[in-house]
């Protein structure tokens, strides 16, 4: 907390220093548009990079930057974007408003950044939302999937599909397919987990099931033996369990402490390694988006970091970078345009999937399977 | 037994001594006297440890205490009073009781696990003997200031010591129980306890005092038989000028 | 669910008293707030993980070895940043400031040291608890009610019936007056810190057990342990466990009505309604009527 608190205030502080004195504006910054004598800009072309580099999904935020630092490098060693060099700068985000909030501000106003990868976690997206939009500064999150980030802005793109799928996939699932007509929804506070347990209810109670406990924690708790007394005392068949990692790994041992003895299903962030070896999780079921991933990608991005297992979002990240270094290419680095020429993918190849934008910036479909938990390992789910 | 070599004390600017030296004898009753601000209490606080002289020394029984702790210097045996009752507002009478017994041993474990007890029948007797009627398991906040002012005087003697400063110790109580501590000074003087006593009324002064020692800001401008300085010329200007 | 949520009133409140005891021993004879008290259990927590990882010393040397790093730790603190301070006449505002400076201070070193993510600690095997009158609690658990259970009797007959006891509570009252009865002042308070903070050491192990290891871990404690001691009354040391036990019960049977993200709430609720009905908490002392000129 204390360390959030200094980032905050030292990104405050610099912002109120340097940005009160030169703030963004909207004129074209590169130099194509000067009407003398066309010099050749050779200055590199700065891109932002949003996510949590710590904190508690810093495990999985840390993994996606190698991914967009796999595609940085792999742009400049073909020759750069017409010429120029690309460079990122990474600033933390802590997967929380108010640090992503500071960082995204450095990057708009200080870095002048032409375009952010990120905010990774949807609280981070959103907060820093409204001043992309005001200046002018593409977003593109490569795994801010809260339904609310469809509404955040004309400039705030997504490679990932909205939650609004997965929650009905997930309704759709535990009614269809493991035929549980009572479900407990215990979430934690934050735009992606209540944007989640919000879309399940709604899902599946137009299904016909019943939610018998809707409970919600902060993330930051390390307890949730109230809310798991409340699930057990019920008579839930299936606690649907959207949260982050830490009080995921909390979650999951208090529920074998307890006894639960209920089928547990969650969203994607179950798939981070600490939740999957965590005491407690074995059997425990989660949706991912289907990635369809190209194996080419898979083993070289292994390879070039060493890691065992491909992260969530990494291919998202990768294809992120790429895409915007494909439409800088062709309309230049002025904001405006890079948001109008976004519009127009709509069939782009990425190694995470096909890519297409809607009018809301969000893609246009989505595809997801589940995964269970077995000896610290997650596998496809089998019914 | 206690001298008080060339004290001086200023508190930010203000001189409050300006240069105290006096012998304070064995088995007598001393009497300070002296207009306020003249620098008593704060001999007192000196003499105590709890303020340090600018310049000067206090030597009791031979030794230089100057520099000392005040919980030092307490366990040398000397005792006070204050001249506003001091006492624990959140302990009880017997608690101040056992306080004063014995605390030369800090040692952790042996206050943890040694649980001396006396019988209260001990404590009890105290009590009476000054007068205070009120049960051991009182707490202070709930005495009347002449009670306190009793039981303050009582902890001072009930604590081993070797010499009694008392600062004021009939100021602000009814006559009954100012009698009634005048009667038990007495009894001490008789049993041959050294006393050194700050006091405004001459007439107990008068009674009490073996040696008086006259102060203006700390510098003593006379001494002798209580009657001697009481008439003192200079005393009684010190006093009336004021 | 009854027994299920009184256990886990227990247990909460088991917790909040490791933290809370601690304290108030250090509050009633300093008689200010020692913030950075959480920053001792979560030194200590940092302390134990350190050596567990990366020396194979056993128990039953690791464990005391970890108090008495906290007690040094509390010690230190006081000789070299409170004491000096006190000496200077600071006021207890100034003491408070200090003391947040330290917990911030301490609070971020652990996480420059070992990372801000959740350490576990696996000293003993996990899993299902065991079942009570159909509740459940783990081993864990238990060993915290009766630590603290043994706690409550150690700490309540020390204050009754131990002089060191009662001279705590003339230090915190009136130093300089117990001073001039011979008690070496300073002294007492550095074992107040010692005492306490050595509290704190057992409960950074207890809670590293239980809820595992990150930089926040004591100092999030702290207003839940803060509160206990008010609601037993600052006065008593052994109160403000009985005041933990308060907290923690009535937040755990409290959600079984409200929304669980109400738990925090409700311990600034109960906070807010000791201060205004009966500041002096369940044990404190009142202060009486007479007008207190000392």
């Amino acid at each position: 907390m204390p360390k959030k608190l200094g980032i905050v205030i030292a990104g405050l502080a610099l912002f109120l220093l340097i940005g009160g004195g030169c703030t963004r504006t909207d004129a074209p910054a590169d130099v194509s548009t000067d009407t003398d004598a066309p010099v050749e800009d050779t200055s590199p072309i700065k891109l932002g990079w949003l996510g949590p580099l710590t904190g508690d999904v810093s495990s999985v935020g840390t993994a996606d930057r190698e991914a967009a630092e796999l595609a940085v490098t792999e742009i400049n060693e073909a020759g750069g974007i017409n010429g120029r060099m690309l460079e990122v700068t990474y600033e933390d985000g802590f997967c929380e408003g108010k640090t992503a909030l500071a960082g995204g501000t450095k990057l708009i106003n200080v870095d002048e950044v032409v375009a952010i990868v990120g905010g990774f976690c949807s609280g981070e997206t959103l907060a820093v939302a409204p001043s992309a939009e005001e200046k002018h500064v593409v977003m593109l999150s490569p795994g801010s999937t809260a339904p609310s980030v469809t509404e955040a802005g004309d400039y705030i793109f997504r490679v990932v599909p909205s939650d609004g799928f997965q929650g009905k996939y997930a309704a759709e699932f535990v009614y269809n397919t493991l035929e549980k007509k009572k479900v407990a929804i215990v979430y934690a506070i934050t735009d992606y987990a209540e944007g989640l347990a919000n879309v399940f209810e709604e899902e599946y109670k137009k299904l016909g099931g019943e939610i018998v406990v809707k409970d919600s924690f902060l993330q930051e708790s390390r307890d949730l033996k109230a809310q798991l007394t409340k699930v057990k005392n019920s008579e839930a068949e299936v606690l649907y369990f959207p949260t982050y990692t830490e009080a995921g790994v909390v979650g999951f041992k208090q529920a074998e402490e307890l006894d639960l003895g209920i089928q547990i299903l969650g969203p994607e962030t179950l798939s981070d390694e600490k939740l999957v070896t965590a005491q407690g999780a074995e059997g425990t079921l989660y949706t991912v988006p289907v990635s369809n991933e190209s194996e080419a990608f898979k083993t070289k991005f292994l390879e070039e970091t060493g890691r065992d297992d491909m992260p969530v979002y990494a291919s998202q990240t990768y294809d992120a970078v790429k895409i915007l270094a494909q439409v800088i290419e062709s309309v230049g680095t002025n904001g405006e345009d890079i948001k109008n020429e976004l519009y127009n993918v709509k069939n782009y190849e990425g190694v995470s999937g096909m890519i297409g934008f809607d009018e809301n910036g969000d893609l246009t479909s989505a595809e997801y399977k589940v995964m269970i938990i077995k000896d610290g390992k997650s596998e496809d789910y089998t019914k | 037994m206690l001298e008080i070599k060339n004290i001086k004390k200023s508190f930010g600017g203000v001189k409050a001594i300006k240069g105290s030296d006096f012998i304070i004898e064995k088995n007598k009753v001393t009497a300070l006297i002296g207009p306020n601000g003249a620098g008593k209490t704060t001999l007192f606080d000196i003499i105590a440890g709890l303020t340090r002289p600018d310049e000067g020394h206090i030597i009791f029984e031979e030794k230089d205490i100057t520099k000392k702790e005040p919980h030092k210097i307490a366990n040398l045996g000397i005792s006070r009073t204050f001249q506003q009752v001091r006492l624990f507002k959140n302990l009880t009478i017997l608690d101040h009781l056992q306080m004063v017994e014995d605390n030369k041993d800090m040692g952790l474990l042996k206050n943890i696990f040694t649980n001396k007890k006396r019988s209260d029948k001990k404590y009890e007797q105290v009590l009476e003997n000054f007068g205070i009627k009120r049960t051991l398991d009182t707490y202070i906040s709930d005495l009347s200031y002449g009670q306190r002012k009793l039981l303050q005087i009582a902890m001072t003697l009930e604590k081993s010591h070797k010499l009694l400063m008392l600062d004021e110790p009939v100021a602000g109580v009814n006559k009954v129980i100012q009698s009634d501590i005048e009667n038990l000074l007495l009894k001490l003087k008789e049993e041959n306890e050294t006393i050194l006593l700050i006091d405004h009324d001459m007439e107990f002064v008068r009674k009490l005092a073996d040696h008086v020692i006259a102060l203006d800001a700390g510098v003593v401008i006379c001494e002798g038989t209580p009657d001697k300085v009481l008439k003192n010329k200079k005393v009684l200007e010190a006093y009336l000028g004021e | 669910m009854f027994f299920q949520l009184l256990i886990n009133g227990l247990i909460a409140g088991s917790i909040y008293a490791l933290i809370a005891s601690g304290f108030s021993i250090i509050y009633t004879t300093n008689k200010f707030v020692h913030f950075a008290h959480g920053s001792t259990a979560t030194v200590a927590a940092y302390f134990l993980y350190w050596i567990f990882s990366n020396f194979g010393l056993p128990l039953y040397l690791v464990f005391p070895l970890t108090i008495l790093i906290a007690a040094l730790f509390g010690f230190l603190v006081h000789l070299l940043i409170y004491l000096p301070l006190k000496k200077r006449k600071s006021s207890s505002v100034i003491l408070l400031i200090a003391s947040l400076a330290l917990m911030a201070f301490f609070d971020n070193l652990m996480q420059l040291l070992f990372g801000a993510d959740v350490k576990i600690l696996s000293i003993f095997p996990h899993g299902k608890g065991i079942e009570i009158l159909g509740a459940y609690i783990t081993p864990i658990q238990i060993v915290i009610l009766i630590v603290v259970l043994l706690l409550f009797f150690g700490l309540w007959a020390f204050s009754k019936y131990s002089k060191l006891g009662k001279i705590m509570r003339a230090v915190s009252d009136n130093p300089e007056l117990a001073k001039t009865t011979g008690i070496n002042s300073i002294r007492v308070q550095h074992w107040s810190f010692v005492i306490g903070s050595a509290i704190a050491g057992l409960a950074g192990i207890l809670i590293a057990l239980e809820h595992n290891i990150e930089p926040a871990m004591g100092t999030h404690l702290m207003i839940q342990g803060f509160t206990a001691a008010v609601i037993g009354g600052v006065t008593s040391i052994p109160g403000s466990i009985v005041g933990a036990y308060v907290l923690g019960l009535t937040e755990n049977f409290g959600i079984w009505f409200l929304p669980s993200g109400y738990k925090s709430a409700i311990a600034f609720v109960l906070l807010l309604i000791f201060l205004i009905i009966r500041p002096q908490g369940i044990f404190g002392i009142n202060q009486g009527n007479r007008d207190q000129k000392m």
